[in-house]
């Protein structure tokens, strides 16, 4: 991803610098500059196009979705949306997914929304990113650890939100999208407005807003109860954009409620086994189609305001201040007594952080930053015994330096965090008088990384990244203390948990030999110290613990540590025979391993292929863009798994095709309509996922049928 | 330019301090105990001293082991059973502490069942309450609740006796606890296990 300083002349005399990925693909032919990509990278009237924007170009793996792509995921929750890179696959759970990187999700993945780092609960199955993928222009997932510009923890990589850029010239642009899902009856839409007044060409401004709701998700079989939801959805910006300095105050706001599958709630153990060991949910003939969003539901609600100050303080060093926070309100409601109302767990985590970040380009080679960060989290409770109040002051340092030459590259960081938890919890017995348990923990975590980039010639590209970073263990790994929701289990924290650390090395190969071809293969492996991971607990004879409660034993599952390996790759292969036909196949397989304890671990994505074969042509009359595709999608069972390791074995293998068709019609110069419709599980095939919670109990969703339209102006 | 950077200052720091406001993180909420149950308190009454045996987790799920009472019953004997369900870890006083008067007003969505190898060997058991007992009767047909039971010994032996507490809320409008209801529908709220003896 190297800039690279092409002078050719844009509109008035604007010089531009184009990323590689794209001067490559444009050498041959003209360049077509999308003013939405244009964005004002300082002030001496250059711009970045693609890719750039107001990030550093780096060398590690990193792909990025945007424009018509991410268009065509309308309707999908972030998880799902960013499966359309190869190796990211969703953890889902019902209609929660969280995005999952090479087998990491969760607290081992950093997702940042417009560079400001998503604080939320994010250690349950359940607990999807409160982050809206409508309100993205751009989202780019970094592969692999090293990610020290962003923060501490990411150990399975980084996800970046990028909202959409507020135009350069005066106006206002907009656009306005439909969508509606046949599967669940769903419907949504979203507008975004972006602008730049006309009276004072610094003020710009973007606002976004969206809503859906859908009701429940139907399998190829049956109904699968309470699974609506509902999310409304608002983010906006106001930018200050002046030669020398650029100020920006942004705030959003993400709110949704949402169903949790009735035949999915086991509250004991024969009860839970009664369920999984049906072939179909027991219950199945009481399901009906509704709206309706009942007991049990989770209640999520996310604010994020910021405030960023960027300067330049020589002319080749750039400033940035930046302050924020957020709160993150999360209600869980269970099938209760009647007599009962309001919440059964009730979560609220605020973080305030700031950082300052300077950034150097001094010598036209050589590019970095140094950068301070800190960030205060509050974490209250309120419910039956779970996870604690808890307090964290972390802080951390970091800082990187880039080598930019014709032919290689070669980048390394470094970042320090320091973390300091209090925690505080009431004793089991005595009410609101109960003695309180506290507790402090601290923490070290460094991060380093040292990749090169090498391009000997124009068709052929490699990278060789290793990195180093560690994550502290999160607070429900220390203290969890309960049956843990939907999964007949009692887990149990354990608070000498240590820091985990990873060692990894990662190998990126791009070879682009003609206009009409191109292969991608990125290797990967991993190895993790003290990896912190939940397995069913043994007692000394090594017999699983049972943990008896008034509703019966319950499996005893606990938080422990232990050396872990993680390796596979991502394959990409793109032949364009002809300029009307596109083909596309990526493979991507993880392989992971316990090797302190010489077991396989849990919930790693099996084999997964894709294939898709796109016809496309340019113009038909007043219709341009149409394309009709096919997509065959083979997820190959799981067969790294020991017996007896989880509840049941995982399910088989399951093929799913996809077809799609689309065009666009330009209304005038100004306007177009996109129109797309989109068949996911053409064949309603019956299968289970095996990243879904869901395939415990039931069956995968059937065929859905999207349609989506979008009104650009 | 420095008016702007006072401003973005200003902003931060409101934004710290509303931040700071309303938290409590080292002053924690009591536990929430409006749906624990800890006892299940089991009396046989009949002729003699009324016999009594209860599962009591008195510190919630998880902590310290539940204990549970074992239960030894005149042989060829008629008792009847009443059923207990109390919330220990709130004050006696407070409307938590008997949630058998919970159940008994959610009558129609609730029923306890009872098994275990003890019914094997000649003890029977027969529902002694109905719905009506408890509460006004809306969806019309008038079930056994198994607050109240009457049991029956005959020769001596011993085995399990196993009470399931099962809450059986309507399902999209449709009933489910109604005359052929079993122990498989609706979600265990209760599932102790008592050792039995009759001698």
């Amino acid at each position: 991803m190297k800039p690279i300083v092409c002078t050719c002349l844009v509109s008035c005399s604007f010089i531009c610098c184009l990323n590689t990925s794209f001067a490559e693909s444009t050498s041959e032919e003209d360049v077509v500059l999308d003013t939405e990509e244009i964005v004002v990278e300082d002030t001496e009237e250059v711009l970045t196009v693609g890719t750039v924007g107001t990030e550093t170009p780096d060398v590690r793996t990193r792909e990025s979705i945007s424009g018509k792509a991410l268009d065509d995921t309308a309707g999908l929750s972030l998880g799902g949306a960013l499966e359309s890179v190869s190796g990211v696959r969703a953890v889902e759970s019902g209609a929660t997914t969280k995005p999952m990187i090479h087998g990491f999700f969760g607290s081992r993945l950093l997702i940042l929304f417009d560079e400001i780092c998503h604080e939320a609960q994010s250690w349950g199955l359940d607990h999807a990113p409160e982050i809206d993928p409508a309100s993205a222009g751009k989202l780019t997932v970094i592969k692999g650890a090293g990610g020290v510009r962003y923060g501490s923890n990411a150990i399975g990589g980084v996800v970046l939100v990028a909202p959409p850029k507020i135009p350069v010239e005066p106006g206002v642009k907009g656009s306005f999208s439909l969508f509606g899902n046949s599967n669940n009856r769903g419907l949504g839409g979203s507008l975004t407005l972006r602008g730049r007044s006309t009276d004072f060409d610094a003020l710009g401004w973007r606002l976004q807003t969206s809503a859906k709701k859908a009701g429940s998700i139907s399998t190829p079989d049956y109904i699968l109860d309470n699974t609506g939801n509902e999310e409304y959805n608002v983010s906006g910006a106001v930018h200050w954009d002046k030669p020398t300095y650029n100020f920006q105050i942004g705030a959003s706001r993400f709110g949704s409620n949402q169903g949790v599958f009735t035949g999915q709630v086991a509250e004991n153990s024969n009860q839970f086994k009664d369920l999984i060991a049906a072939d179909i949910p027991p219950n199945v003939n009481a399901f009906t189609f509704d709206y309706d969003i009942e007991r049990p539901r989770q209640d999520v609600e996310h604010t994020l305001v910021y405030t960023r100050l960027k300067f330049d303080t020589l002319p080749s060093i750039r400033t940035t201040i930046e302050a924020a926070h957020q709160i993150n309100k999360r209600l869980e409601f269970d099938k209760v007594r009647k007599s009962v109302d309001g919440p059964q767990l009730d979560f609220k985590l605020n973080t305030t952080s700031g950082k300052i970040l300077a950034e150097f380009d001094a010598l036209d080679h050589i590019f970095g930053g140094i950068g301070i960060e800190g960030r205060l989290q509050e974490n209250v409770f309120q419910g039956v015994r779970l996870i604690p109040n808890y307090r964290t002051f972390s802080g951390g340092v970091f800082g990187w330096s880039q080598f930019v030459f014709e032919s290689w590259e070669a980048e390394i960081g470094a970042r320090l965090d320091y973390e300091s938890v209090e925690t505080f919890q009431r004793a089991r017995i005595g009410g609101a008088s109960a003695p309180i348990e506290e507790n402090q923990f601290k923490y070290l975590t460094p991060s380093f990384v040292a990749g090169i980039l090498w391009r000997p010639v124009d068709v052929f590209k490699s990278n060789l990244t290793f990195s180093s970073a560690s994550r502290a263990p999160t607070v429900n790994e220390l203290f969890i203390d309960g049956v843990s929701q939907g999964l007949a289990g009692f887990e149990e924290g354990d608070k000498d948990l240590d820091v985990e650390r990873s060692y990894s090395l990662s190998m990126d190969l791009t070879y682009t030999p003609a206009r009409w071809l191109s292969a991608n293969v990125t290797g990967h492996a991993k190895y993790i110290t003290d990896y912190i991971h939940l397995s069913p607990k043994l007692d000394r004879a090594g017999v699983p613990s049972i943990t008896t409660t008034i509703n019966g034993g319950f499996p005893t599952f606990a938080w422990s540590q232990s050396d872990s390996t993680f390796y596979g790759a991502d394959a990409e292969l793109e032949i364009l025979p002809s300029d009307w036909l596109e083909f596309r196949s990526t493979a991507s397989v993880v392989f992971a391993r316990d090797v302190g304890n010489d077991k396989f671990l849990t919930l790693i994505p099996a084999p997964f292929f894709e294939q898709e074969l796109r016809m496309t042509r340019e113009k038909i009359g007043p219709f341009s863009h149409n394309y009709i595709s096919v997509k065959s999608e083979l997820n190959l069972k799981q067969t790294q798994f020991d017996a007896n390791s989880d509840f049941t074995d995982p399910p088989d293998a399951s093929h799913l095709i996809h077809v799609g068709a689309g065009t666009e019609w330009e209304i005038s110069t100004d306007s177009t309509l996109s129109v797309d419709l989109d068949c996911r599980n053409l064949l309603n095939t019956k299968y289970r996922n095996y990243l879904s919670r869901l395939r415990y109990f039931a069956h995968d969703p059937g065929r859905a049928i999207f349609l989506r339209m979008k009104l650009t102006l | 330019m420095k008016t702007k950077t006072l401003l973005f200052l200003v902003l931060s720091l409101a934004m710290v301090s509303t931040s700071c406001g309303d938290s409590h993180v080292d002053e924690p909420h009591a536990h929430n105990h409006e749906e624990v149950i800890t006892t299940v308190a089991l009396t046989f009454s009949g002729e003699g001293d009324d016999i009594k045996g209860a599962f009591r987790d008195a510190d919630g799920d998880g902590g310290d082991e539940p204990t549970t009472d074992a239960i030894t019953l005149p042989a060829d004997t008629t008792l009847t059973l009443d059923i207990e369900l109390l919330n220990e870890l709130v004050d006696q006083m407070d409307e938590e502490y008997e949630i058998g008067k919970e159940i008994a007003e959610e009558a129609e969505e609730h029923q306890i069942f009872f098994s275990g190898t003890i019914f094997d060997g000649g003890v029977t058991h027969a529902y002694a309450d109905k719905e009506s007992d408890y509460t006004t009767n809306n969806v019309g047909d008038d079930l056994p609740v198994g607050l109240k039971s009457t049991i029956v010994t005959t020769g001596a032996g011993s085995g399990t006796l196993i009470v399931t507490l099962k809450h059986q809320p309507p399902v999209n409008d449709t009933e489910t606890k109604t005359a052929t209801s079993t122990i498989n529908d609706g979600d265990s709220d209760i599932e102790v296990t008592f050792n039995v003896t009759v001698e």
